[in-house]
């Protein structure tokens, strides 16, 4: 069977492995660190490509039941987001949304502050009010989801009954684990769950559990908390690379290479000054266009040499790739589709 | 408003005269077109200088910043941290200036004593080893933001309106003299006028296009100097360069960062304040000449202020100061040039001439009038300690049964913010972050700002996307340099602000 290894633990890394162990390859994936997806949304802006299917399919087996299309949603500061592909719990269709908005925080959760919410929605004409939930929180726990024990989900719901308008609008509360609290509160409550688009939170982390999870599904061998050291070439073709987890370091041999290793922001590529550089010293990296910009050169997703040939089992995808079309809080489509491409272009083992 | 003496301009000069002539027993305004310190009185190191940088060069001044600097130590201990300076040589500078150096301090009167190589170390462990001669001044590092609000707290105390975000758009001037004086303020757009005696121009850099207001013509040079803020304190002292005043000679540990500076080019205007690339490398380069460990620090961001200076600017101006008058508006006094650390001084000096004009006999008591409570001793605690130092008295009424932090970076408690926002002056967040410093860490607001915001919906009723866009553009022009760690930052601020929420940027 032909070995893969895909660098890279964040969105373009987990799909690409996971696509190639169904097409029989047999992979090993290795990464570290909290990679772009987990601080994302978890919803995609630009439209998918012809992954879209594959892509619903795994969310919705997971139980994070999403659509594609004109999606819209509103931001834990109370803006209005529109999106391509997103979990039917924090978006509607676009047209299709609801009428006004209840905002419910919960105290010592600040992704979402109600009053601040409400004040932007209402300058935005969505008609809106907020509740005080009158549950006090201990400041020290990090994650909602940990201290809302049974009797808190029950204050929520009573709140939440409460709320003038139809749709209520809560923080990030629900990681994978805690999917079933939302028909639960709908049912005590009669009111419909609207989840804040909420960046650095749990959204972006259960995007990235879900592609996790399948990709532990399809077979993908899981090297967590492990770093590349060093490539091994012999001409433009990749051998082999160095792994560390810390105490042991280990040779690992391939027939094929994926670098998934995330931009500027994750520490995918390092940073010299205001310029990207590459940490493996072993590939060109463009920097036009500023460090937004930047990433690996690249032809059809192979990664360049320094001689500017290309590698011939090398290919990159996410935001480790030089790319010109790259705004802020975008990226998740992007990776997803080199992942897809990236798979396509190899040959079968 | 009827009022005996108008002030223009809410800089530490404005506000330090506005507080002499109130207690003074003068009926007396202050116009401030931005917030306090809008000008170079908070686009500056925080030094408050012992007189040791100008000694050699500029006598007058320094001995102005002698006197001023155990002045201030006694009225306003809270918002000065008694470091003491450094002055220090390395291989390549000119080894007999120590001796001018040391000569100059002692006809200036600036304290002084010479370190061997191995006390300079023991004292300032940072300082690189190549040192080459050693002085010790009493340097201190102070923060004009606190500075400036307690001289203003005490002018309302003692009766006088002070106005910040309020700009003057015109003048009346009849027979040479000032008679009418417009504003219009900022925030709701309201209009007002004042009908001054006098009127006292400390409008700073702007002070031309006020003097033009009232058909004055007004020679100042305009040179701005670029400072950096890197992260976490890298000195105890305040360390200079010992030599003749040049770019990248100081480096000032001011709560919990260390600012780098300064350059000096001539401004275009009191807007032109940009720090250049080659401005940043430059004194990167230099500080960490002296002080090694900055070579890889984590430059936060940059900022920039533009001096009003006598005469034509530049390294060679005197930082010393005027007070003018012009026959084409009589009861005008404009005052130029001067620095932080000579601020009461200045503000006395055209306080005199004030009252000689208005028949006040009063005489100045800013010298001895304390400003605040000292900011350690007594038994404090650290926590108390480091509210007095931003509040002064006003600590007191900080809330600290309330342990919740809004900026982690520079451990804000979310009661200083409630308390900052009682203030009828604080309209911005930016206002709220001079106060408080909440935002002025290295994640830039990123992490306190929906809270500090959510807050002034709250209080204030204020258009939350307006007042969150205001803050963002006034970051992020300190931002356009990050590199290595802060440009990550800046990448997820951006992806957030301007990703997610859309707001920033231009968007």
């Amino acid at each position: 069977m032909s070995r893969a290894l895909v660098i890279g633990q964040g969105a373009a890394g987990l799909f690409a492995s996971a696509l190639l162990a169904e097409k029989g390859w047999q992979v090993t994936l290795a990464g570290r660190g909290a990679p772009a997806a987990a601080m994302s949304t978890g919803c995609l802006r630009s439209p998918p490509g012809n992954w879209r299917g594959t892509l619903l399919d795994i969310l919705n087996r997971a139980g994070l039941h999403s659509a594609a299309g004109r999606r819209v949603g509103v931001s834990n500061l109370g803006t209005l987001f529109e999106c391509a592909l997103a979990p039917d719990i924090c978006t509607w269709e676009e047209g299709n949304g609801p009428k006004g908005l209840s905002v419910i925080g919960v105290e010592g959760h600040p992704s979402l502050r109600p009053c601040l919410a409400d004040a932007m929605l209402e300058r935005q004409g969505v008609r809106s009010e907020h509740l005080h939930l009158p549950w006090k929180v201990p400041p020290d726990v990090p994650l909602a989801s940990r201290f809302l024990d049974e009797g808190a989900w029950e204050v929520l719901a009573r709140s939440m009954k409460e709320a003038r308008e139809e749709t209520v609008l809560l923080p990030s509360l629900f990681p994978l684990s805690d999917l079933h609290r939302v028909h639960w509160l709908e049912g005590h409550s009669g009111r419909k769950v609207l989840e804040a688009i909420t960046p650095l939170g749990i959204p972006g982390q259960r995007f990235l559990e879900v592609l996790t999870g399948h990709a532990m599904k399809a077979g993908v061998s899981m090297r967590p908390g492990t770093r590349l050291v060093s490539l091994e070439m012999e001409g433009d073709r990749f051998r082999g690379a160095m792994l560390t987890g810390g105490l042991e370091t280990r040779r690992l041999e391939a027939d094929m290479l994926v670098l998934a290793t995330g931009g500027a922001l994750p520490d995918g590529m390092a940073i010299s000054g205001r310029g990207l550089a590459d940490p493996l010293t072993t590939f060109q990296v463009s920097t036009a266009g500023g460090p937004l910009q930047g990433g690996y050169a690249h032809r059809g997703r192979r990664l360049l040499l320094p001689s500017g040939r290309e590698a011939a089992n090398v290919f990159g995808a996410g935001d480790c790739l030089a790319r010109s079309d790259r705004g802020y809080g975008g990226g998740l489509s992007e990776a997803l589709n080199d992942a897809w491409a990236a798979v396509q272009a190899m040959e079968g083992p | 408003m009827r009022k005996e003496v108008l002030v223009i301009g809410g800089g530490a000069t404005g506000a330090g005269v506005v507080r002499d002539l109130a207690l003074r027993g003068a009926d007396c305004v202050l116009l401030e077109m931005g917030d306090y310190c809008h000008g170079a009185s908070g686009g500056n190191h925080g030094l408050l200088h012992s007189g040791g940088r100008y000694a050699v060069k500029d006598p007058s001044s320094a001995r102005e910043c002698a006197e001023e600097n155990s002045t201030l130590r006694r009225i306003a201990p809270f918002c000065i941290e008694d470091t003491g300076g450094l002055f220090a040589s390395l291989p390549g500078d000119d080894p007999e200036f120590g001796d001018r150096f040391e000569r100059a301090c002692r006809e200036t009167g600036v304290p002084v004593e010479e370190l061997s190589a191995q006390e300079a170390l023991a004292e300032e462990p940072g300082l690189s080893t190549d040192v080459t001669r050693c002085y010790r001044v009493p340097d201190g590092s102070v923060d004009p933001f606190a500075l400036v609000q307690a001289n203003v707290d005490d002018a309302r105390a003692n009766g006088a309106t002070v106005l910040n975000h309020c700009r003057v758009t015109g003048m009346e001037v009849d027979g040479g003299r000032v008679v009418r004086v417009d504003y219009v303020n900022n925030r709701n757009g309201e209009s007002g006028h004042v009908f001054p005696e006098l009127m006292v121009n400390t409008a700073g850099a702007w002070a031309p296009q006020v003097a033009k207001m009232a058909g004055v013509h007004l020679a100042m040079g305009l040179d701005q100097g670029s400072m950096l803020v890197a992260d976490g304190r890298h000195c105890r002292h305040v360390v200079n360069r010992l030599r003749p005043p040049s770019n990248g000679d100081i480096a000032v540990p001011n709560h919990t960062s260390t600012i780098l500076g300064t350059t000096s080019r001539p401004a275009s205007s009191p807007e032109d304040s940009g720090v250049s690339e080659a401005d940043q490398g430059l004194l990167l380069r230099e500080a960490s000449r002296m002080l090694p460990g900055l070579r890889t620090v984590r430059v936060i961001r940059s900022y920039g202020g533009v001096r009003p200076l006598l005469g034509g600017g530049g390294r060679e101006a005197s930082r010393s100061f005027a007070v003018l008058r012009d026959e084409g508006a009589e009861n005008m006094l404009t005052v130029s040039g001067g620095k932080l650390t000579t601020y009461r001084l200045m503000a006395e000096k055209v306080s005199d001439q004030a009252c000689r004009v208005l028949g006040i006999r009063a005489a100045c008591r800013t010298a001895s009038e304390p400003l605040g409570p000292p900011a350690e001793g007594g038994g404090m605690s650290i926590a108390e300690s480091r509210l007095t130092r931003k509040y002064g008295w006003r600590s007191r009424d900080i809330d600290t049964g309330d342990a919740r932090v809004i900026c982690s970076c520079e451990q804000v408690l979310r009661s200083e913010v409630v308390h900052a926002l009682g203030g009828e002056d604080v309209l911005t967040m930016a206002d709220v972050m001079r106060r408080t410093r909440a935002g002025m860490g290295y994640c830039q607001g990123m992490d306190c700002s929906l809270g500090v915001l959510e807050l002034m919906v709250r209080s204030k009723g204020v258009d939350p996307r307006q007042t969150l866009l205001e803050f963002l553009s006034e970051r992020e022009k300190g931002l356009e340099l990050a590199s290595g760690d802060q440009l990550r930052q800046e990448l997820l601020r951006r992806h957030v602000f301007q990703g997610v929420y859309r707001l920033g940027g231009g968007a």
